[in-house]
């Protein structure tokens, strides 16, 4: 149980956790601190994740069979035409030679420029990533705000045995809407929603409402998904003999749940959450095209298909920066939550 | 509880910035505008018509143009010197008349021709944009489809607006070339910095200046006010211009389809089965689109060395069969290596291979046959019906098909393995020589005789067809030619991929020479 919940809820019903020994003071203090071991633990993780990403990233892209430069100068150009190109690419030059302008590229902060359109790797991104990580995180927030009361409000409502069918029938639905593909919810969303009912656009990013019908699509399965699990959760932490005394004690519903039954759900929950989240802002390439949404996930795709290496290179290099940072960010929160996992302590 | 407040407290502010970041990137295109509206008809009082882009345009410099939605933005943001029409006909674009030879090319140049800055375009503007285009330093995919192998030179003269080209080999088929949208002529500005040319910022002299973009979401054109030496094709649409045209870039089908059945397109462009979904009630114009036909790796040690083997295999291909299987019969069967659309292909239908599926069987049976097709056309459902009938035939058939970049790899650059492929190519200068050119010359990666045919009769009368611009003679060089490839089964001609356009009710549009040109899409009424 995190150690800031048992102390809050300590307040109310329960034992006092006996104080920690004061703390150290001086450069002792923080090289004692869990968080200092934490951060040199993660910065040589983030570090080694690069680099293996760097190299993976180029080695993925050059066992990529097709010639990018026949495909950079067309169907129709000239043998003369395509061996210009491949110069011009640098893809004459060795496979060591190229990784080498590579890194050094990237030491520069350069991602290079894209074979097919000669912009700049770095502003193919900036323009993308705004609406890939727009549509991420309004869907994470959506998977929170909804996922979060209804796993706690079924598990509330279904306590001890409890509306045996309301169970079963959340379990039934989210099992089987989390299990559907995305697509295949976008799709339904679109010929309902848009074309059936007209109530919403079908596509675009044009206009704030166009928002809607994406977000609730990459949303829907992730919001099963944690509605079972903080179901599943919520039901254990009921169970604890600290939530009964709170209940013996006649504490207010919103007391009750919000105060001391869900701060104790946060660890699962965001851990889960930050990997949704990780996995929507990589992953949202067939909701992206269905929706006609201009994010980097349908850019990288057409890159693959036309073998513009940089383009490839530089979104999953950007993408993996993130995955990573999103990790550490979800365990300094959690760090927060339950100072343990600072030092690989699970919470009980 | 002081902690719990605090991190309820970050929660909620981390939450309202959640909320507040993307507000602040996405819905702010910054200095490129919003382009790309999806739902309204109206831009600021003015009249909309809305179209689609399958993706961003490679560069709007129209030299750089090798995909369709390159073709589009140029032909919106520059006219070209002549325009075709229906059968093949030139008409006057930038240029009033013309003269050509297989080596030269004079041209007059309207008067009132202008930049969409106001400056005046002159002879000699139009003969430096014609340089540019065939630099080799420009890197123009098309160069040597408009100009051929060799050296043009072009040179203007203010006095008499007139453009004379020359080039050290005959190429008959320039003023073809010359109506292709990557010869779009661009003004002086532009040349001077390739940069903002690519980028749109340059003036043009097409009847559209670009107004906003925002990459990967959409376009907005606004329509010159001064614009008036457009080409009168025979057809034009009823009604009026619009005053601005938007392109939304709408990569999925399925998608645009919902787009036009919800009113928030006002044209689409299908090949997949999503076409379906549009009956008589719904205009559309069917285009040709690519033309497949089949070619043989003929070098030694292939099967298709041997001319029996290949017309066993063209014995054993019911080419109805295969355009039901590649394009669910909505295809066109070709006649030879284009669609009727240009000029001189064979008007007779394709007599089949002369041989019966018996005989076709015995020659077949025990062959290795690689076939290599691509599976961005319905799958690779085409190659696979190929496949079928040769397995059927008793030969020992490995089907591979790949993705676009391998297939143009591996096929077209002729570096893979494989006996049997099936050329898909877009043809949009709609001239025997585009398609022709495979077939002929040079093995790749000097030349580009894709499965090394080897034919002196088609080869001769290919440069004898360049050499003359006289119709007649061009005609009957081609159809020589043509009947040198299908005779000796270096070919099997197969079917068109056809894209069908389709107009939401407000629109007009025609599409003269069989395209489709997103200038011609008009305000009814």
């Amino acid at each position: 149980m995190p150690a800031a919940v048992l102390e809050d809820a300590a307040a109310d019903v329960g034992p006092v956790e006996p104080e920690e020994p004061g703390p150290a003071t001086g450069p002792r203090r923080v090289l004692e601190s869990p968080w200092f071991g934490f951060a040199l633990r993660r910065l040589f993780g983030v570090v080694l994740v690069l680099a293996v990403l760097v190299g993976l990233t180029f080695c993925m892209v050059q066992s990529m069979p097709g010639d990018p430069a026949r495909v950079a100068a067309g169907n129709n150009a000239t043998p003369e035409q395509i061996t210009r190109m491949r110069h011009d690419l640098g893809l004459d030059h060795s496979v060591a030679a190229q990784f080498g302008h590579y890194v050094g590229g990237l030491l520069r902060g350069d991602l290079g420029t894209s074979y097919t359109t000669e912009e700049k790797v770095s502003d193919i991104i900036a323009d993308r990533l705004p609406y890939t990580s727009e549509l991420a995180l309004l869907g994470i927030l959506v998977v929170l705000l909804v996922g979060v009361p209804l796993g706690m409000a079924v598990a509330v409502a279904c306590r001890d045995g409890r509306r045996r069918h309301l169970d079963g029938g959340f379990t039934l639905a989210t099992g089987i809407i989390g299990s559907t593909p995305e697509y295949i919810l976008g799709t339904l969303l679109v010929l309902v929603v848009g074309i059936e009912l007209g109530w919403l656009p079908v596509a675009g990013a044009a206009t704030a409402d166009a928002l809607v019908l994406p977000v609730i699509a990459v949303a829907l399965g992730p919001v099963c998904t944690i509605a079972r699990i903080v179901r599943r959760e919520t039901a254990v932490v009921l169970a604890r003999d600290y939530m009964r005394a709170a209940r013996g004690r006649r504490l207010p519903a919103h007391r009750l749940y919000l105060r001391h039954a869900l701060p104790n759900l946060l660890t699962g929950t965001l851990t889960v959450a930050g990997l949704l989240l990780t996995g929507l802002l990589g992953g949202a390439v067939v909701i992206e095209s269905v929706f006609a949404w201009p994010g980097v996930g349908t850019r990288v795709v057409e890159a693959v298909t036309l073998r513009d290496l940089p383009v490839v290179q530089g979104v999953v290099l950007v993408l993996g920066i993130l995955a990573c940072l999103l990790n550490l960010l979800i365990d300094v929160v959690l760090g927060l939550l339950d100072p343990r996992t600072l030092t690989g302590r699970a919470a009980s | 509880m002081r902690r719990v407040n605090r991190l309820w407290s970050a929660g909620v502010s981390a939450a309202t910035l959640i909320m507040l970041v993307p507000a602040c990137t996405t819905g702010n295109s910054g200095s490129s505008g919003g382009g790309g509206g999806s739902g309204n008809t109206s831009n600021g009082g003015a009249t909309v018509v809305r179209t689609t882009f399958t993706s961003d345009p490679k560069s709007f410099d129209p030299a750089k143009g090798d995909n369709n939605n390159d073709y589009m933005s140029a032909r919106v943001l520059y006219d070209t010197l002549v325009r075709r029409d229906d059968g093949g006909k030139l008409i006057p674009g930038i240029a009033e008349s013309w003269n050509a030879t297989a080596t030269t090319v004079d041209l007059r140049i309207k008067s009132g021709v202008t930049c969409s800055d106001g400056s005046p375009l002159t002879a000699t503007d139009v003969a430096a944009s014609l340089t540019y285009f065939a630099a080799p330093e420009t890197k123009a995919p098309a160069a040597k489809q408009v100009f051929g192998t060799g050296t043009m030179t072009a040179t203007g003269d203010n006095t008499a607006s007139t453009v004379h080209i020359e080039l050290d080999h005959p190429w008959a088929d320039m003023m073809f070339g010359l109506a292709m949208p990557q010869t779009g002529i661009v003004c002086a500005a532009g040349i001077k910095d390739p940069a903002a040319l690519a980028a749109g910022k340059t003036p043009g002299t097409g009847p559209f200046t670009l107004e906003s973009s925002r990459r990967g979401a959409g376009y907005t054109f606004s329509r010159r006010t001064d614009y008036s030496w457009g080409p009168i094709f025979a057809r034009m649409p009823e009604g009026r211009p619009p005053s601005a045209l938007t392109a939304s870039v709408v990569t999925n089908e399925s998608t645009q389809a919902n787009q036009l059945q919800t009113g928030a397109l006002d044209h689409i462009a299908l090949t997949g089965p999503d076409m379906d979904r549009f009956g008589s009630d719904w205009a559309s114009s069917t285009l040709p689109g690519p033309n497949q036909f089949v070619v043989f790796n003929e070098r030694p040690g292939h099967p298709g060395a041997d001319p029996r083997v290949r017309q066993a295999i063209a014995a054993m291909i019911d080419r109805t069969a295969y355009n039901n299987a590649s394009t669910r019969g909505k295809g066109e069967l070709l006649t030879s290596i284009t669609d009727k659309t240009s000029p001189c292909v064979l008007r007779q239908e394709y007599a089949g291979a002369g041989m019966d599926k018996a005989a076709a069987r015995q020659i077949l049976a025990g062959k290795k046959i690689r076939v290599l097709g691509v599976n961005v056309l319905s799958g690779g459902a085409g190659t696979a019906y190929l496949q079928a009938v040769l397995k059927e035939a008793g030969a020992d058939v490995e089907l591979r098909n790949v993705g676009f970049a391998t297939w143009a790899t591996e096929f077209i650059g002729n570096a893979g393995q494989w006996d049997l492929g099936v050329m898909v190519n877009i043809n949009l200068s709609a001239t025997l020589t585009t398609p022709g050119s495979f077939m002929h010359g040079d093995d790749p990666p000097k030349g580009r005789n894709i499965g090394g045919t080897q034919n002196p009769e088609y080869s001769q009368n290919f440069l004898d067809a360049l050499g003359t611009t006289d119709t007649a003679e061009h005609c009957a060089k081609w159809e020589a030619a043509q009947n040198a490839l299908i005779t000796r089964f270096d070919t099997v001609p197969l079917a068109t991929v056809p894209e069908k356009s389709i107009y939401g009710k407000r629109i007009s549009a025609v599409t003269p020479g069989g395209y489709s040109d997103p200038t011609l899409l008009w305000l009814k009424g």
